[in-house]
């Protein structure tokens, strides 16, 4: 059956807007009943990008396209500079924006999860992700494994969209409200007043989000007038929660309950569950997932794990175990993520590689060695900070302060706002007695 | 050693330099919640230059602290709020927030 056919089959009332909020309106009939841009060019084995977002023409768009048996690679408007390279990575042949289909120049090169798809006659999702080294991954799912795991029924609630169309997070908000009759409403803008303003107005009832998002609420007095009456379920994922900042969000919420998400766009969707609202333990659970501490770090195996990267090795050991990078612990079936391994930098819930820093410090004249690293903070979790030393010395304090102004001129031009040094440095970069930096 | 006085003109000026040319910055403006001039990467680097500056005065700023989180009312909602919380350190000797 296709999806459209099976989600039809699932609603009680295929003419009920699923989608709200900003002036959406969507039914499943409205997307049955006539399609929204014309996909007659597209065939199936096709790659795709889908430029969107939670707006009625994109997710009719996606689900058509899955039915085709497309691979569609959904991205968002913001992240258009690296449109190209993604395009590069992911063999993409052909673009959708604003529901005009537009053929990309002929893709030289194929890759054998994609000719698998091709061969099986299925469609695939891929899914752009920062490495812990190197560029972006394109992660490549195959659509039939990846979406078994919502014929599971679970819980039907009303849902802010907080994650976004091209993250695993944001799609499985869709897709869980598709399959299990729920409702999404689409936020007028991510800011913590108009977030709240339409909590309240839609009686949203499940909020996904981040840490970072969370610790903004409370910081905002917001919350001293228990102000969401209508809403029963806060998910947290993508960064590490801190103890202190759950429990002053259990306090101020107290008719809430509050859960973790843990979950890697390389290993599908996990369910996961917290053992208690107040607690940074969890349990996870899914379709072939198993969890254990190896060395201090977290492995996983899922069932629902993606096909492979486009544009790197497998992460899979011979087993299919898949080593997180995250530094764990555990006590029989619960686990308590502890940090990061690697460098990665985590802003609010965007990834910073401090190579991406350093590379575009460097760049500024005279620059000789640089350090980017990330600093802990109670308001974004991290933020970026860059030790930068030059090849030669300052003539003058002030001629030390204008060159700093003009680094961060420089930084603030180059970088995405959220890799941005919020602090800089004008020191020499600490070296070990190897001449490595410490 | 600043006097309450200096404290607030210096987060005043650090906050209307992020802001660029024109931005009307008082005791009252908004740092966080309804009306905020900051975002929260900004109100990050205010902070960090705030940090910066006690260090330099030899105040015993902290501000990584989860006290500030779990206030109902934080210290970082206005300028004022914010000189006020700073300039508390200093006449109080504090070494930890309140």
């Amino acid at each position: 059956m296709s999806l459209l056919g099976e989600l039809l089959r699932r609603c009680p009332d295929p003419d009920r807007p699923f989608l709200l909020g900003r002036g959406a309106s969507l039914s499943l009939r409205d997307i049955a009943a006539a399609p929204l841009s014309d996909l007659s060019s597209l065939r199936a084995g096709d790659v795709v990008a889908l430029i969107g977002a939670f707006d009625p023409l994109s997710i009719s768009t996606l689900l058509r396209l899955l039915d085709r048996g497309v691979i569609v690679a959904p991205l968002t408007p913001d992240s258009e500079a690296r449109h190209d390279e993604f395009f590069a990575q992911a063999f993409v042949s052909a673009c959708i924006r604003a529901g005009r289909v537009e053929q990309l120049p002929p893709v030289k090169g194929t890759h054998p999860g994609l000719d698998y798809l091709r061969q099986r006659g299925e469609g695939g999702l891929i899914l752009f992700s920062s490495g812990t080294t190197g560029g972006p991954k394109a992660i490549l799912h195959a659509a039939p494994r990846l979406l078994a795991s919502y014929h599971k029924p679970g819980r039907s609630l009303r849902a802010l969209a907080f994650l976004l169309f091209d993250h695993i997070g944001g799609l499985n908000t869709l897709l869980h409200m598709l399959f299990n009759n729920g409702e999404v409403v689409v936020p007028r803008s991510l800011s913590v007043e108009d977030v709240a303003a339409d909590l309240q107005d839609y009686a949203v009832e499940l909020l996904p989000t981040t840490p970072t998002f969370l610790r903004l609420l409370l910081l905002s007095g917001i919350l001293d007038e228990d102000p969401f009456p209508a809403l029963k379920l806060i998910s947290y994922g993508t960064e590490l929660m801190d103890q202190p900042t759950l429990d002053a969000l259990c306090k101020a919420l107290p008719t809430v309950d509050f859960r973790q998400t843990y979950g890697m766009s390389e290993l599908g969707i996990l369910r996961v569950q917290s053992k208690a609202r107040d607690s940074l333990w969890m349990r996870l659970g899914g379709e072939g997932v198993r969890a254990q501490v190896r060395d201090g770090l977290l492995y996983i195996h899922s069932g629902n794990r993606m096909l492979g990267y486009l544009n790197a090795p497998s992460p899979f050991d011979k087993e299919g175990w898949y080593c997180t990078q995250d530094m764990a612990e555990n006590e029989g079936p619960w686990f308590r993520i502890k940090g990061r391994q690697s460098g990665l930098i985590n802003v609010g819930g965007l990834k910073v590689l401090p190579a991406e820093v350093e590379k575009a410090a460097l760049l500024f004249p005279g620059v000789a060695l640089v350090k980017a690293m990330g600093a802990p903070n109670p308001v974004s979790g991290e933020h970026v900070e860059l030790i930068c030393q030059f090849a030669a010395p300052f003539a003058s304090g002030e001629e030390q302060k204008r060159v700093k102004a003009a680094l961060r001129e420089h930084l603030q031009k180059t970088l995405p706002a959220s890799a941005v040094p919020l602090r800089i440095r004008l020191e020499n970069v600490p070296l070990n007695y190897r001449y490595k930096k410490k | 050693m600043p006097d309450k006085d200096a404290i607030q003109n210096f987060i005043i000026d650090a906050v209307a330099s992020g802001l660029g040319e024109g931005a009307k910055i008082g005791p009252e403006t908004a740092l966080l919640g309804k009306g905020a001039v900051l975002s929260s990467l900004r109100l990050v680097e205010l902070l960090l230059q705030v940090e910066d500056y006690c260090l330099e005065n030899d105040i015993p700023f902290v501000w990584t602290t989860d006290a500030a989180l779990s206030e109902k009312r934080s210290h970082y909602r206005t300028v004022e709020s914010l000189s006020g919380y700073v300039y508390g350190f200093l006449s109080d000797g504090r070494k930890d927030a309140p």
